[in-house]
């Protein structure tokens, strides 16, 4: 809707170059360079490089402003780091947001997998001086950075030609593993939806370059033929080891290494430092056991469980069934008569029971925490599994961008959001950071934690989930279907996307949400009246629309060159009613006059000042009560005149009788001195 | 004096008019007589008047007795006898100019009271129109 009719030059005003410089060549499409996303070429209108791309944020899925805005700061050699992000307009006129970094010098590795290409597997040597070192070294200076990278596969590395090392791909235009597949993650997070799995720890990123290697070693992607699912499932079961490498023969030496990377507890794996020297990194020992299995197996909806890990991830996976087999006693029995494991099963009892204690109201909300705390039990390492969703905290934000917006065309469930929703209204990740208090600071997740609870209390168009959607994800395009074809991401590229557009009501939920979220001026009073669209009994006249008016004028505040004379205009016919609230006629007038020029300017602040001067408004409100009163007591007094007629002609009688006494007295006198004297 | 005491003076007024009449009439017969004459229409003004105080038969009595002074005297200069008394009650000279200032006398409360009626009534209406067009101009400042 928004920008529909709006003329090109004006879109090309609305959408300027990238960080001022970079403008993209949709012409120019660079297959396989964004790392699972659509890149572009890119004119650098200053520098002139020619070595660079633009990769387009999915429109759900935010670019990750924790990692853009220090890789910006300080490149990192080794990574194709952002240098800009921002809106652009594509050829089908619809804006996205487009992360620009540095292009690939050459072509990813995912050539060396292709079969078809028959291409020989690396050799060892290759796979540590041109793979692991290099990224490896790379890696450590992003943890210097205080940032992951979360999207290391063969698709997204590249090397300019054979023989030189390689480059890591860009990750910074969607959420964090976003694009990657469960073979490249450790089973605990690869469980997560791809929105919900957060930026993760460096060791992950280990984890992904230790299957990285396992593929070119081998030559092909390990469980290839696999789903998601049994991914996980065989991962689970046998160790991410065992089921990466399988049958494969690897070199001793890369052997040793890939089992300490892909390593179940991130604890376990090496840290990038130490995997940049390679002797150290092979020779290193890790304590972990393989899982313990059990005598006989517990079948969870048609799958047989044979440790307490799957376990944990088959009672997630179908929570109604879960739910069942807990509170029946099932897991409990086969924990500690097929298992052994009495520590765990009585662990596991505590939570059972602690459900059954639950008194509350909502058996659904109890039955919920009890599913989360029993995962948690039994696997230490898992997400949060919360109804159904697996996420690690910080993977809320994406998760909302991702499952809480209404795209139309069904493709998520809405329960999803509706859950996400319950967890934050709950707290349930405190609670379950309480059982991790090793890995996770359940002060910091419990502030907040009642923070994002607090804006999802906040009633009315400017709380919700749209806030806490715009609040957790810096980059998320505002979702309103007013901006439909626009890309407003920042603050201030929302006022001229709003003046492009031809909508009479300039603001809705989204853009409420949007602002509230991002917003540092205070609106609360805007935000209470102006989500009451439909309410006839807003008072005085005009007030939600002075409301908007305010709003939009604090956007025109952070760009005070930018003048909106269409926006002012639409608004203008809503607006004139609020002049009734001044009450002298000539003020009104006056002011009127002042509104309509300060429109035909564009100028929202000064509109406001028209409409809502405080001190003139408490002059004018008591001159008009004092010339009501005036008008009281004119009224009281003509009538008492009207319907004194008769009291006063008596009046008027006596006045002229006792008049026409005195002048007899008068006459009396001057008849006695006058017959005395005659 | 007090408010009783005035309302007591009051209420035994025409007893003491009553007395003061007999003892003028018993000792002075011949001016009696003669005010009697002269003073008729004051004492049918009297009678026609339902006014509280009869306000416009005590204007009718002042000129009356204002009338009545001269014929009065020349009664008491001619010996006060009761011929000079008839002669004079029988004048209609003497008659028609006491009759005259009493009939003045009316008129002119009549006159009084009209006129000073019909000033303030004009001066109401003066003042309703004024605060009508005030008032209209004030609403018209104050619009709703």
């Amino acid at each position: 809707m928004s920008a529909a009719n709006a003329s090109p030059q004006n879109r090309d005003a609305q959408y300027p170059p990238i960080g001022g410089i970079f403008v993209v060549n949709f012409d120019q499409v660079l297959s396989g360079a964004g790392g699972g996303l659509p890149a572009f070429g890119v004119t650098d209108r200053r520098y002139g490089r020619t070595d660079l791309m633009a990769v387009r944020s999915p429109r759900y899925a935010p670019a990750r402003a924790s990692c853009i805005t220090p890789l910006m700061a300080s490149a990192v050699p080794g990574v194709l780091c952002p240098l800009a992000a921002g809106p652009a307009l594509g050829p089908d006129g619809k804006a996205a947001f487009y992360v620009i970094c540095q292009a690939p010098p050459g072509p990813s590795l995912w050539d060396d997998l292709n079969p078809s290409l028959s291409r020989a597997p690396w050799s060892e040597g290759d796979l540590m001086a041109r793979l692991v070192k290099p990224i490896a070294i790379a890696l450590d200076q992003l943890v210097e950075l205080g940032v992951t990278h979360r999207s290391i596969r063969p698709d997204n590395l590249f090397s300019a030609r054979p023989g030189q090392p390689v480059v890591l791909g860009a990750a910074w235009a969607m959420p964090p593993a976003y694009k990657q597949t469960a073979v490249f993650e450790p089973p605990y997070i690869g469980q997560c939806h791809p929105s919900l799995r957060g930026n993760g720890l460096i060791a992950d990123d280990v984890y992904a370059l230790g299957v990285t290697v396992v593929a070119l070693a081998t030559g092909r992607l390990p469980m290839a033929e696999c789903d998601q699912s049994e991914i996980i499932r065989r991962k689970l079961e046998r160790g991410s080891f065992s089921a990466l490498v399988g049958d494969e023969r690897l070199p001793a030496s890369v052997h040793d290494l890939v089992r300490n990377m892909v390593a179940e507890d991130p604890e376990h794996r090496p840290p990038p430092a130490l995997l940049s020297d390679i002797v150290a990194a092979r020779a290193r020992r890790v304590a972990a056991r393989p899982p313990m299995k059990a005598s006989r197996a517990l079948q969870v909806a048609g799958n047989q469980i044979w440790d307490s890990r799957s376990m944990a991830w088959a009672l997630a996976q179908d929570p109604v069934l879960g739910i069942k087999l807990l509170r029946e006693g099932h897991v409990d029995a086969w924990l500690r008569r097929s298992l052994g494991q009495t520590a765990l099963a009585m662990r596991l009892d505590e939570v059972v029971r602690a459900r059954a204690s639950d008194s509350s109201p909502d058996p659904g909300r109890a039955d919920a925490f009890m599913m989360m705390h029993a995962v948690a039990v039994l696997d230490p390492l898992a997400p949060l599994h919360w109804r159904g969703l697996c996420l690690f905290p910080d993977g809320l934000g994406p998760g909302l961008a991702g499952l809480s917006l209404p795209r139309g065309d069904g493709t998520e469930p809405p329960g999803l959001a509706k859950n996400l929703e319950t967890l934050v209204q709950w707290e349930a990740i405190p609670q379950w950071a309480d059982e991790r208090p090793d890995r996770f600071d359940g002060v910091m997740l419990k502030l907040d934690s009642r923070q994002n609870r607090m804006m999802l209390r906040y009633v009315g168009w400017a709380g919700g989930l749209p806030r806490l959607r715009y609040a957790l994800n810096p980059l998320l395009p505002c979702a309103s279907p007013l901006l439909e074809n626009d890309c407003v991401v920042r603050l201030n590229e929302l006022l001229p996307a709003i003046e492009a557009g031809n909508s009479v009501e300039p603001i809705d939920r989204e853009i409420v949400a949007f602002v509230a979220a991002r917003s540092s001026v205070q609106l609360e009073g805007e935000w209470a009246v102006i989500g009451r669209p439909d309410d006839p009994d807003i008072d005085p006249p005009g007030t939600r629309a002075l409301a908007v008016l305010r709003v939009l004028a604090s956007l025109q505040v952070i760009e005070p060159g930018l003048l909106v004379q269409r926006l002012s205009e639409r608004l203008l016919p809503s607006l004139l009613p609020a002049l009734r609230n001044w009450r002298r006629g000539a003020e009104r007038e006056k002011r009127e006059r002042e509104l309509r020029e300060a429109s035909r300017t564009g100028n929202l602040p000064l509109m406001v000042t028209v409409l809502d001067d405080p001190k003139a408004r408490a002059i004018d409100r008591n001159d008009h009560d004092m010339a009501r009163e005036q008008m009281r007591r004119m009224a009281v007094r003509t009538e008492l005149l009207r319907g004194q007629t008769a009291l006063r002609a008596e009046r008027a009688r006596v006045t002229g009788y006792e008049i026409a006494q005195s002048i007899g007295l008068m006459a009396l006198v001057v008849g006695i001195v006058a017959a005395v004297l005659s | 004096m007090s408010k009783a005491a005035s309302t007591g003076m009051q209420r035994h007024l025409p007893m003491i008019q009553g007395i003061a009449i007999g003892l003028l009439v018993i000792t002075a017969t011949p001016s009696a007589i003669l005010c009697a004459a002269l003073l008729m229409p004051t004492i049918l003004a009297m009678m026609a008047d339902r006014l509280h105080g009869r306000p416009v038969g005590r204007t009718v009595l002042l000129f009356g007795l204002a009338g009545a002074c001269g014929p009065e005297m020349t009664l008491w200069r001619s010996g006060r006898g009761m011929e000079g008394a008839i002669a004079l009650a029988t004048d209609v000279h003497t008659l028609a100019l006491s009759w005259s200032f009493q009939a003045g006398g009316w008129l002119l409360a009549q006159i009084l009271s009209l006129a000073i009626c019909f000033y303030v009534e004009t001066m109401a209406r003066i003042e309703i129109t004024t605060l009508e067009k005030r008032r209209a101009a004030t609403a018209a400042q104050w619009p709703d």
